[in-house]
Formats: C-alpha cells, sequence, structure tokens
C-alpha cells in the first residue's frame, strides 16, 4: 500500500467514525438545517484531505473545522448578529469531551454500550431496568457502575492521547 | 473522613449523599473524580455522542483529487539541482504538482529561503488553471503562506506581511479556513516582533492561540505560548516571560517534542541571564546545549557555547570567560555563523577593557569589523559598525562605545 493509499483509508476510517457525529453536532449544536449539513461535513472532510500534511490530530481538527465551517455557513446566511453560537472556551472543552466519549463508545464492550443507553438516553431507573432483565436493582446499579468506571478510563486514556 | 472510594464519589453523582459532598468541599483529588464522573453521565445523556450506523465509505475520491501527486515527487527528484526556472515547462499545471513543490519549499525555508521563494512563486503559475475554486484557493492561499515564510527568513519583512495578507484573502474563501489563517496569524507574529512592533505581535500571537485551542492542536498552540514568551522577553517583561517559559516546561503538551522542550530551555536561560541568575541560567542552558548536541545541531551547539561563556562574564574570573569565549568564537566560525562571531569578539573586547587592555580590545574590535563584513553586513549594521572602525583608530574604544554597537547590531539580528 503507498503513502497516499494509506492516506486515503485513514480518512476513509475517519469518515466511516465521525461523519455522523459532525453531522450531529453541526445539526443540534448549530442548528444547520438537515439539506445542508451532508454538504458541511463532506466539505470539512475535503478540507482536511487537503491539510493532512499539517495536521496533527484528525478528531479534534474535525471537530474545530465542523464548528468553524458551521460558523462560515451562518455568515453566509444570515446577519452576523443573528448566529447563535457558543465558542467559548468552556464549551470546545465539553464538545472535546464529548468527542472523546464517542471514540469510546464505538470500542466499549457491547453489553455495557446498551446498559448505559438505556440508562442515560432512554433514561430507565436501576428498578425499571432491573425488572426488564428479571434481576435486582442492586445487580443492575453495579454492572452500570462498573461500565461508568471502564468508560471514564478509556474516556481518560483517549484525552490524555490526544493532548500529546 | 477518609477518601470515600470510586464507587461511592460515582454514586454521589447521581444521588447526592451529604458526607461526601462535605469531603469533596476540601478534597481536590476527590473533586476531581466527581468532576470528571459528572462531565462523562452529562455527554452519555447526549445522543450525540453515541455512534450511528454510517455509509462507511467516503461520498468522493480523494485519490481523483490527489492523483498526480506521486509522480510530481519522482520528477521534482530527478529535477532537484536544476535552476528552479527550468522546472516551469516540466511540471503539470495540477494541484498534485503545487503540493509537491510547496511541500518542497517549506523544507528549503531555513537552508535556501531564496529559492523556497522561487519555487513558491511557481507554484502560484501552476495553480492559475486547477479547475476546481476550492482548491484552487487554497493552493493560492497555501503558496503566499511559504513566500511569505521565506521573505521572513530573508528578512523582507513588509513584503512577508503582504503575503500573508493574499494568503489570509484565498484562505478566508475556505469554509474551512480557519485554522489555516490560525498559522498565518502564528506567522505574521514572528514577522511583527522581528519588526519590533510588540503589541501587535501579542495580539496575532494570541489570536493564533485561540485558533489552535479550539481545533485540538495543542503542538501549534505551544508554540504559539511561546511565541507570546518571546515577545515578553523582547519587550522586556522579563518577569513574564520567565514564568510562561517555566510553565511551558511544565506543560504535558509538550510531550516528546525534544526540540520544542530544548528551544524553550534555551530561551528561559537566556531570561535568566538578562535577570542576572546566573545559577539558573547556566543550569538551563547548559541542559539545552546536551540535547542540542545529541539531536546533531551543531550550530545551536556553538550558540549555547557562546551563550554560557556570557554566563561566566557575570560570575567567573574574567579570564576563565574570555577562555570560553574564544572556543566558542572558534566554533561560530567553524559553522559559518560570522556575525555570531562578531557579537562574541565584542564581548572579549568588553572584558579586554574592563582589565585595562585597550589594545588587545581594537584587535578583537578590528577581528569583529571583518567578521561583519565578511557575513555580508547591510546599511544600518554598516552605521552601527562605524562607530566602532571610528573608536578603534583613534583610540577611543570604551566599554560604552562597544555595548551600545552590539546593542545596535543585535537589534538589527533579532
Amino acid at each position: 500500500m503507498t503513502v497516499a493509499e494509506s492516506e486515503t483509508t485513514a480518512v476513509s476510517d475517519l469518515y466511516r467514525d465521525y461523519a455522523p457525529f459532525l453531522r450531529n453536532i453541526a445539526m443540534r449544536k448549530f442548528r444547520i438545517p438537515a439539506e445542508d449539513v451532508n454538504g458541511i461535513v463532506n466539505d470539512v472532510f475535503v478540507g482536511l484531505l487537503r491539510a493532512r500534511d499539517h495536521v496533527h490530530h484528525p478528531e479534534k481538527w474535525l471537530l474545530g473545522a465542523v464548528c468553524n465551517a458551521s460558523r462560515y455557513y451562518w455568515r453566509q446566511h444570515r446577519p452576523l448578529d443573528a448566529i447563535t453560537e457558543s465558542s467559548s472556551d468552556q464549551e470546545m472543552e465539553r464538545l472535546h469531551t464529548l468527542l472523546a466519549v464517542h471514540a469510546v463508545l464505538r470500542r466499549l464492550d457491547l453489553k455495557c454500550r446498551d446498559l448505559l443507553h438505556e440508562h442515560y438516553v432512554a433514561g430507565y431507573s436501576a428498578s425499571e431496568m432491573a425488572s426488564r432483565r428479571e434481576t435486582t436493582a442492586g445487580y443492575v446499579q453495579q454492572l452500570l457502575h462498573r461500565c461508568l468506571k471502564s468508560a471514564r478510563r478509556m474516556v481518560k486514556k483517549e484525552q490524555n492521547e490526544t493532548s500529546r | 473522613m477518609k477518601h470515600p472510594g470510586e464507587e461511592r464519589l460515582m454514586a454521589h453523582v447521581e444521588t447526592l449523599d451529604p458526607e461526601v459532598a462535605e469531603h469533596v468541599r476540601f478534597c481536590g483529588p476527590c473533586a476531581r473524580i466527581v468532576t470528571e464522573f459528572r462531565e462523562l453521565a452529562l455527554a452519555l445523556t447526549d445522543s450525540t455522542a453515541w455512534p450511528q450506523q454510517s455509509s462507511g465509505s467516503l461520498p468522493f475520491d480523494p485519490n481523483a483529487e490527489f492523483e498526480d501527486e506521486s509522480s510530481a515527487e519522482v520528477l521534482l527528484e530527478n529535477l532537484k539541482d536544476a535552476p528552479v526556472a527550468a522546472w516551469r515547462e516540466r511540471f503539470p499545471r495540477r494541484s498534485g504538482s503545487a503540493r509537491t513543490l510547496l511541500r518542497h519549499a517549506h523544507s528549503l525555508l531555513e537552508a535556501d529561503p531564496q529559492r523556497a521563494q522561487a519555487i513558491a512563486d511557481l507554484a502560484l503559475v501552476l495553480i492559475t488553471d486547477i479547475p476546481d475554486e476550492q482548491e484552487r484557493h487554497y493552493l493560492r492561499g497555501w503558496a503566499h503562506r511559504e513566500r511569505a515564510n521565506a521573505l521572513r527568513y530573508l528578512g523582507q519583512l513588509p513584503e512577508a506581511l503582504q503575503a500573508l495578507d493574499r494568503a489570509a484573502e484565498f484562505f478566508g474563501k475556505l469554509p474551512t479556513g480557519d485554522f489555516d489563517l490560525g498559522t498565518l496569524l502564528y506567522i505574521r507574529a514572528t514577522v511583527l516582533r522581528e519588526q519590533g512592533h510588540f503589541p501587535e505581535a501579542r495580539n496575532a500571537a494570541q489570536q493564533a492561540e485561540r485558533i489552535f485551542a479550539e481545533f485540538g492542536d495543542t503542538v501549534r498552540q505551544t508554540h504559539a505560548r511561546l511565541a507570546l514568551a518571546n515577545i515578553a522577553n523582547n519587550e522586556g517583561d522579563l518577569e513574564t516571560a520567565r514564568a510562561e517559559y517555566v510553565r511551558l516546561l511544565a506543560s504535558p503538551a509538550i510531550g516528546d517534542d525534544e526540540l520544542l522542550l530544548t528551544r524553550v530551555r534555551h530561551n528561559l536561560g537566556c531570561t535568566l541571564h538578562e535577570m542576572h541568575d546566573p545559577e539558573g541560567a547556566r543550569e538551563h542552558l547548559t541542559q539545552a546545549m546536551r540535547t542540542y548536541s545529541k539531536l546533531g545541531l551543531e550550530t545551536e551547539v556553538a550558540r549555547m557555547r557562546w551563550n554560557l561563556a556570557r554566563v561566566t562574564m557575570m560570575d567567573g574570573p574574567s579570564s576563565t570567560a574570555q577562555l570560553e569565549l574564544e572556543e566558542a568564537i572558534d566554533q561560530l566560525t567553524a559553522h559559518g555563523m560570522r556575525s555570531d562571531a562578531a557579537l562574541a569578539r565584542l564581548d572579549i573586547a568588553e572584558l579586554l577593557l574592563g582589565d585595562d587592555d585597550a589594545d588587545a580590545a581594537r584587535t578583537h574590535c578590528v577581528a569583529a569589523i571583518d567578521d561583519l563584513l565578511a557575513a555580508g553586513m547591510n546599511v544600518r549594521a554598516a552605521t552601527a559598525m562605524a562607530l566602532l572602525r571610528d573608536a578603534a583608530a583613534t583610540d577611543q574604544i570604551t566599554v560604552a562605545v562597544v555595548r551600545h554597537t552590539r546593542s545596535m547590531i543585535e537589534q538589527l539580528h533579532r
């Protein structure tokens, strides 16, 4: 495999793993209309291909680029004072945490992922989850804690690796 | 209360535990763990973080865009030693050619900035016919950025700023151009610093730092912070510069970047020297010299040897300082660093004048003039040296004259 081919593969992998996440960021955080989201995210990946020689952390670059491309979109489509956006350090830090959690969730054990999704996204309590599984709430709580601990460890590792 | 276990801290995030809450108020490590769990829980409730099914392949063919890059690299390898003018008809007017040439121009910046500029100019010609408008904007931005870099190395600072403006114009037309605008701001900061426009330089470096932070590029962010510390140093705000260098040395962002770490150490050593802290200066400069030597950067080793000799001038016997300066001059001369060697000779002249040996001091001043002439000094440097030459000719050399000349030449080199 040539260098160019391996780079292309790497970008393809990033597209597979991160394009949906970036679309979500653009739609939910920047309220980009659904019909324009694909164009923005694809432009960002073209940008990555162009800039790949001087990008150290592609995942973080993609996140920064999609935020800026979304702002650019609104600069083109609405007067500046109407733009609703938050580019504070705190907000960027939150988005970086979201990025790390996204990366971890893709690797996390499937059973853990399902449990955490049921609890944190679907909103079921430990007792509700226990009765669906015909087990005790204490056991579900234990499982949730174990998954959460493992996720925290992985997120920390992910953040340390990308901040290097 | 003893430190609560991880389990209990985690449970506290969902169901407030008053005893844990009280403990966490006064315990930093436990508070950090609770914050991490809270942030994780918050991120898990955000459906954006959850992976979804994806089509799994790029909606365009990146190979088509860069297909001619590898053939351009082969062509460049064959033409490397030929004059750049002869390349014009050989390289196809495609984006791959322009990229290959611009990467090559960048690699030549330190060794041969004039050739780097000529190559960037040629890339601009090749870009003209590229059909994709965004690709054309990006490559033009890149070409003007390399021109700016080359012009900075050549000392043509106003022209470098003009090239940066042109680059910004093109990157500004791209939806993903903000990162590249950050790199331009960083270069602008270094140019403005060299021009002595410190507030403007600081403003540009701060903007660049913000952009790099936003893109999560901690390495470039660290470079921008280093630039800010250097600006503070140039402004004479030595305490701010020192504090920032120390912070950078402890920063995890430097990580394994040994060269960057050494540059910070080098600058910290020089600042401590200016702050009249010979011990601190010697410690950092010695460590920097060891690493430069390990990395094979011999010109930097020679420069460190000179810096260390200057530290000895401050706190050691004058005979030792003179010996060290003479060794440094030999090394600087061996590496063709004639203008640095001239400044080191002025250091010896200053020592000799302190020992009332005006004749020997005059000899070194004359040798310094020769070194500067050999280094191709410009008109302003010549004006500075004329003062010294007149003083040498009329036996009027004093420490003040030597220092004044030195500082004028140093400013020209900054």
